[in-house]
């Protein structure tokens, strides 16, 4: 089985609006997930049907090989924290654990204190839920998630709203997760560089379309630095590149080329390319991170 | 299944809304149990003072005030009486000879008459619970608790937890029917134990209350009937609760419903249509007010075919609109 979840032209229509539209999505086992786009994307909604909480307009869903209505005999695999975590207030930290044991039919002595352990709540597990701190309530809403020991965890916004020791608690967790237990996870966040550090692979997604899915790899080339040179006359001066050894290059649409290896031999470059005769009209070093690329492929800063 | 009725029983005993309004239910029922028995001691006096008095003819002419509360009582129950007498072979009330009341029909508010016998004494304690129930009081108290646990996870964000790992979402809403079930008949047992314990209290000074044993079979059956009706009452509310995914619809239409203002509604309908078609015979709490010990064959059919109709109807549409939406 190369895939834990796979998504083929998913859809989710609300009246006119169309909140998912034809997204198709691959998550291998073991691997983390980075889920993101900016606010009402479609994220929530694409993760909700996932985890069966909002029914498909349109596509399929393949779950652990099932397909259709068999996915809901696999459903039980899979773990959620969905927005907030849905915590009673009323009701300690064990108790809230117990519940959910119940409706799963787990009974094993200590096994709710063995959860509040692994999210760092051991010693609040006896206090009300209404009197923790936001982290320790998302902490608890990710052992909520842990309950019946999941095969796949989804984990919408779960670094929302912490400070940045709680933001450290809950990915070294996550990590942990997936190194200890070979647990697949889906995690989305706004936090793009807290996400770039823990995610194998990544989906952007942008007004209900997956804009784009790619391998950390693949996005930390897109998003290295790279030499830009805008010159009159873009043939003469990528021969005059190569001739100088470069292979890894790109000539853009608008005419620029941008050289993503040996940064520090712009010096050269330029000389090269003022003797071939070449107008440079601009030659520099761009530093290119995460947040400028989730930004291009979204179309700008508006509603991220 | 049963997984999940554990996880809702476990959830209920851990709601502070259903644990207030379960106290305040057997609290009520403790003081409605000491006033009544107090009311009742009070009315045995005056009616022998009366007597000794030489006042004719008992209760009737015991005092202008009496003789109007008679009457009124009298007016109300009329039709009711008339039905039982039909059915004297089963009417154990008939035979046992009490003024067992009947519920007002036709006006909005919560009424409940105190079995009393001619001589203002008030003994078995099957009637007055029976005619409590019917009275809507325990559905007031009931409603208000369903209501509050039914939404209580969804409001919480709990659901959530849960509705995607279970196999079929509609045993969710089973568990939380079943749950509420339970509730209900925890509600009324207890309510009954509570006031007849209250009611030993009040009368420790002045005489004693008899449970009514004999009018066992009778009891038994109205508290079915009564418990099916106020399922059925309650099924209803839960689908507006559901379907508007608001607590405060729920609350609210459950107690103007309680309090009788379908009966406007059907009165409207009267009015409109030009018609002698009376809707409010067919409303659940109109079925509650009629159904108490002595009550008419006809009437107990009538009430039974009501209560099974509306707890299917309610529920199947429930399940429907639960198995099939989204979960916030």
């Amino acid at each position: 089985m190369e895939y834990v979840l796979s998504t083929k032209n998913l859809c989710k229509q609300y009246s006119k609006h169309l909140a998912v539209d034809n997204v198709s999505l691959h998550i291998k086992r073991g691997e983390i997930y980075g889920f993101i786009g900016r606010n009402g994307a479609g994220k929530t909604t694409f993760m909700k049907m996932v985890c069966g909480l909002a029914m498909p307009t349109g596509g399929e869903i393949e779950l652990f090989d099932a397909k259709g209505s068999d996915v809901n005999m696999h459903r039980a695999r899979v773990g959620n924290l969905i927005e907030a975590p849905g915590i009673f207030p009323n009701m300690n930290g064990i108790n809230n654990i117990k519940c959910k044991c119940y409706a799963l039919g787990i009974y094993k002595k200590g096994y709710a204190e063995h959860l509040l352990e692994t999210v760092g709540l051991k010693d609040a597990s006896r206090k009300k839920v209404k009197k923790y701190s936001l982290g320790m309530k998302q902490r608890l809403g990710i052992a909520m998630a842990l309950v019946g020991g999941p095969d796949l965890l989804i984990l919408d916004e779960p670094i929302n709203g912490l400070d940045p020791q709680g933001i450290a608690e809950v990915r070294d967790m996550i990590l942990k997760l997936r190194s200890e237990r070979n647990m697949t996870i889906m995690i989305s966040s706004h936090i793009l560089e807290e996400l770039y550090k823990i995610a194998d692979t990544f989906g952007i997604i942008n007004n209900g379309k997956l804009v784009q899915e790619l391998s950390r790899e693949e996005l930390s080339a897109k998003c290295s630095d790279y030499i830009e040179i805008i010159v009159n006359d873009s043939a003469r001066a990528c021969t005059n590149i190569e001739k100088l050894g470069f292979s890894d290059y790109k000539v853009m649409e608008d005419g620029s080329i941008h050289i993503y290896k040996e940064l520090d031999r712009l010096g050269e470059i330029n000389r090269e390319l003022v003797i071939s005769g070449c107008i440079v009209n601009s030659i520099k070093v761009v530093q290119e991170n995460l947040e400028n690329y989730f930004l291009q492929l979204t179309g700008g800063v508006q509603g991220v | 299944m049963f997984n999940l009725i554990r996880m809702n029983l476990f959830r209920m005993i851990h709601t502070k809304g259903v644990i207030v309004v379960f106290i305040l239910l057997m609290g009520f029922s403790v003081i409605s149990g000491c006033i009544s028995a107090y009311d009742s001691i009070e009315m045995a006096k005056e009616i022998k003072e009366q007597r000794e008095a030489g006042e004719e003819e008992g209760v009737r002419e015991l005092s202008k005030q009496k003789e109007e509360e008679i009457k009124q009582k009298a007016a109300m129950e009329e039709a009711a009486k008339k039905e039982a007498e039909d059915n004297k072979e089963d009417n154990a009330a008939y035979e046992a000879g009490y003024e067992f009341g009947e519920q007002v029909s036709g006006s909005v508010g919560i009424y409940v008459n105190t079995p009393v016998d001619s001589n203002g004494n008030l003994k078995d304690y099957v009637f007055v619970y029976c005619s409590e129930l019917s009275g809507g009081f325990l559905l007031l108290f009931i409603l208000i608790g369903a209501v509050l646990f039914f939404r209580g996870d969804e409001k919480d964000g709990f659901l959530k937890n849960i509705a995607g790992q279970t196999k079929y979402r509609h045993n969710i809403f089973f568990a939380r029917l079943i749950a509420v079930g339970i509730y209900t008949f925890a509600c009324m047992v207890c309510y009954m134990f509570v006031e007849y314990f209250a009611f030993k209290i009040g009368f420790i000074m002045d005489g004693s209350i008899n449970f009514g044993i004999k009018y066992l079979p009778e009891a038994i059956k109205i508290f079915a009937l009564q418990y099916l009706l106020h399922m059925a009452f309650i099924s209803g509310l839960l689908l507006i609760t559901e379907v508007s995914r608001s607590t405060a619809a729920g609350l609210t239409i459950g107690l103007l419903g309680v309090m009788g203002f379908g009966m406007l509604f059907a009165r409207i309908i009267q009015k409109v249509f030009h018609t002698d078609f009376d809707l409010n015979k067919y409303y659940i709490n109109t079925n509650i007010s009629h159904v108490n010990m002595g009550a008419a064959h006809n009437t107990i059919i009538s009430a039974l075919g009501i209560g099974i109709v509306f707890f299917i109807l309610y529920n199947v549409l429930n399940v429907l609109w639960f198995s099939r939406r989204d979960i916030i």
